[in-house]
């Protein structure tokens, strides 16, 4: 849709629709028994943001007794400036005020989620005494107004942004918390991988053997990590919001109304739909857009390009019968198509960058809002996730990102935990890999994803 | 002398391999007309040209092509018609000269290289400045190489939209007195998001995919040539 003039758009209801967070919908770690370190923070209360491109989520814990009291889960408003992040930088660095306002619609959000929750569970907003927020990157340089010019230097792709709360006062104040109140942002680790990554392996566990692991965090902007036993390698790659909620006619967020899981029912080629919620469905989410994909793929009627079989014509595949029917259009798969082929090659130049071939891998973590619904054998089939591997290798997490930053908040201050993934961490840019071009063309075919190529002599 | 039903089955089959995506098979298609007495002046005027011009055809009417399609015209393209040419008989004349690269702060370079592809195979001579391009350089590239074309690629909103992309090439073309000689085409996602995004960042011309790319800027240096 594209205005052909001055457009007046009129926000009839501002108010962003906020709603529990169930308890299957992340991944609960369980908390250290014994606190380890100094801690500062014994009583009280303490709240844990996951501020996602998509999604916010928070959740809110009694610091003294160790447990969870509430959570909630909403769009990010700043979803009005763009659906990726790039759009949303952009629209920042037009100048200081533009940034400002983008700053302050996520910390509205986040204040608007933390008063939803406080009111919803009857709890003293005085007694808040710590917020802890993770995010990726760019989420966290727009929230802090800081360092969201430099990510649009590629020459800062490979560097540590900076994302430092310069006025928390105005933040705890603006929040209606009391002043000593700490406000902590979990730095980022550089480039475009962000702290919810490092709180992804904090949550998942997976530098703590000597077992080689890989996490994948599926989103609009996804980040990988691979574990080789001495160092964590890590990347970011943009699949684009396919999975998320746009880009494909009828992607919606896995929420109420979202198909999740579409099987075929029988050799009539129609599907049996689970939604989220029991409701009439609204539309596909991530996982299921892999589930209807990898079933036409092998009954024939989608070819390994792309392209539908003759016999479906051009009208695409009826997936939900509905007001208006779900159907899976070529234009569809070619937003599909794009969003795996950046997620696999980015997974395969990491493996190869850090010497660890598939077939090495004892454990592979997927994470991310649509992650805890995906059919891992279906994901393999069409080269979404490493093609090599026995399917009980894999674990689904849901949004580790907000597991890891509850963590953080029972952690020692200053983030020692985190501080010592910085340490062993080692960024890959992908823009600056020569190979990646060729990886994507290869990956953009609905097939399995092929062993990793090691070269000989390559850093092991 | 060969018939035109033989003409007719290498391209239905050479088609085929290259909606398939399928470049053995192309290049086996190609290597059996040529032993079968097939010129490669027809080989590149009848069968590879034709598909790309198919390729559009199909990208324009209906959604049904793929990236993976894209690139793959394209490199099959570029390889057929730089082992064809040096068996013309008569060297073809070049139909323009083009430099392209990825606007400054762009690293993308996916894009570019369907449009490349495509181009040489239309004989378009073409200099490819790489990514992430200053706009001095590619007006100084242009002016060196004789380029009567600049094409600019921009993945991201704002390198389509910043003033050293398409706008600073403008704007330095202006100051030179080069605006006559030297034409701007864009090509990138934002700009197949927005159709009038190109006349705002005051391109010449833009177009929605690399293989359709290539056709555009053909159109244009045989305009600025004659």
């Amino acid at each position: 849709m594209t205005p052909v003039g001055d457009v007046t758009v009129e926000i009839v209801d501002a108010a962003i629709a906020w709603r529990d967070l169930r308890e299957d919908e992340y991944t609960p770690v369980p908390l250290p028994s014994e606190p380890r370190g100094i801690r500062t923070s014994s009583a009280g209360l303490g709240v844990a943001v996951d501020l996602g491109t998509t999604e916010i989520r928070v959740t809110v814990w009694d610091l003294s007794r160790r447990r969870g009291l509430g959570g909630c889960l909403g769009p990010n408003p700043q979803s009005t400036f763009g659906a990726d992040v790039l759009s949303r930088l952009g629209t920042a660095s037009w100048t200081g005020e533009d940034a400002a306002g983008v700053g302050r619609v996520a910390r509205d959000a986040i204040g608007d989620a933390i008063d939803y929750v406080l009111l919803r569970e009857h709890l003293d907003r005085s007694e808040v005494c710590r917020v802890v927020i993770v995010g990726n990157s760019a989420m966290l340089a727009l929230l802090t107004e800081c360092g969201y010019d430099a990510l649009l230097e590629p020459d800062n792709w490979a560097r540590e942004i900076d994302c430092h709360v310069s006025d928390a006062r105005a933040w705890v104040r603006a929040w209606g918390l009391p002043e000593s109140a700490r406000v902590e942002v979990a730095r980022p680790l550089a480039g475009f991988v962000g702290s919810d990554l490092l709180a992804d392996v904090l949550a998942t566990g997976m530098i703590e053997g000597t077992g080689k692991t890989l996490l994948l965090d599926l989103g609009t902007n996804t980040e990988i990590a691979v574990w080789d036993g001495t160092v964590l390698w890590v990347t970011s790659t943009p699949g684009g919001p396919a999975f998320e909620s746009c880009g494909t006619d009828f992607g919606v967020p896995a929420e109420a109304g979202a198909v999740y899981r579409a099987m075929p029912r029988d050799a009539s080629g129609t599907f049996a739909c689970d939604v989220i919620g029991g409701e009439a469905p609204r539309g596909l989410c991530g996982s299921a857009l892999v589930d209807v994909v990898a079933s036409l793929v092998r009954d024939g009627r989608l070819k390994r390009t792309g392209n539908f079989a003759p016999e479906v014509g051009d009208d695409g595949v009826v997936v939900a019968e509905g007001e208006p029917d779900l159907v899976l259009r070529r234009r569809d798969v070619d937003a599909f198509q794009r969003a795996k082929a950046a997620i696999g090659a980015g997974t395969q130049c990491l493996l190869e960058e850090a010497g660890v071939p598939q077939s090495a891998l004892e454990r592979v973590y997927v994470c991310g809002a649509f992650g805890r619904f995906l059919d891992v054998a279906n994901a393999q089939q069409v080269g979404l996730l490493p093609g090599t591997l026995s399917p009980d290798r894999f674990g689904l997490w849901g949004n580790a990102a907000l597991a890891g930053c509850e963590l953080l908040l029972f952690a020692p201050e200053g983030g020692a935990a985190v501080e010592r993934l910085r340490t062993r961490a080692r960024l890959l840019n992908l823009a600056q890999v020569p190979a990646f071009d060729d990886r994507f063309v290869e990956n953009l075919y609905l097939e399995p994803a092929g062993e990793t190529r090691i070269t000989e002599g390559e850093p092991a | 002398m060969i018939d035109e039903s033989m003409v007719e089955e290498t391209i239905r089959h050479y088609n085929e391999a290259i909606f398939d995506t399928d470049r053995d098979r192309a290049l086996e298609m190609v290597h059996q007309a040529l032993e079968r007495g097939m010129t490669p002046e027809d080989i590149v005027f009848k069968v590879v040209l034709p598909a790309m011009d198919q390729m559009i055809k199909s990208i324009s009417e209906a959604f049904d092509t793929s990236l993976a399609q894209h690139y793959m015209t394209a490199q099959i393209a570029d390889s057929v018609v730089a082992e064809m040419i040096p068996k013309f008989k008569q060297a073809p004349q070049v139909a323009g000269r083009v430099v392209i690269g990825s606007a400054e702060g762009d690293l993308h370079s996916l894009g570019k290289r369907i449009v490349i592809g495509c181009m040489r195979a239309r004989m378009i001579e073409v200099t490819d400045l790489g990514v992430n391009v200053p706009p001095e350089r590619f007006v100084d590239e242009a002016v060196a190489h004789g380029a009567s074309i600049i094409g600019i690629s921009a993945m991201m909103v704002h390198t389509a939209r910043g003033s050293n992309g398409s706008l600073g090439v403008r704007r330095i073309l202006k100051e030179r007195g080069l605006e006559d000689r030297i034409k701007i085409v864009v090509g990138g996602a934002p700009y197949r998001f927005d159709h009038e995004l190109y006349k705002t960042v005051q391109a010449d011309a833009w177009a929605e995919d690399g293989v359709t790319a290539a056709g555009v800027i053909a159109e244009l240096a045989e305009e600025v040539r004659t």
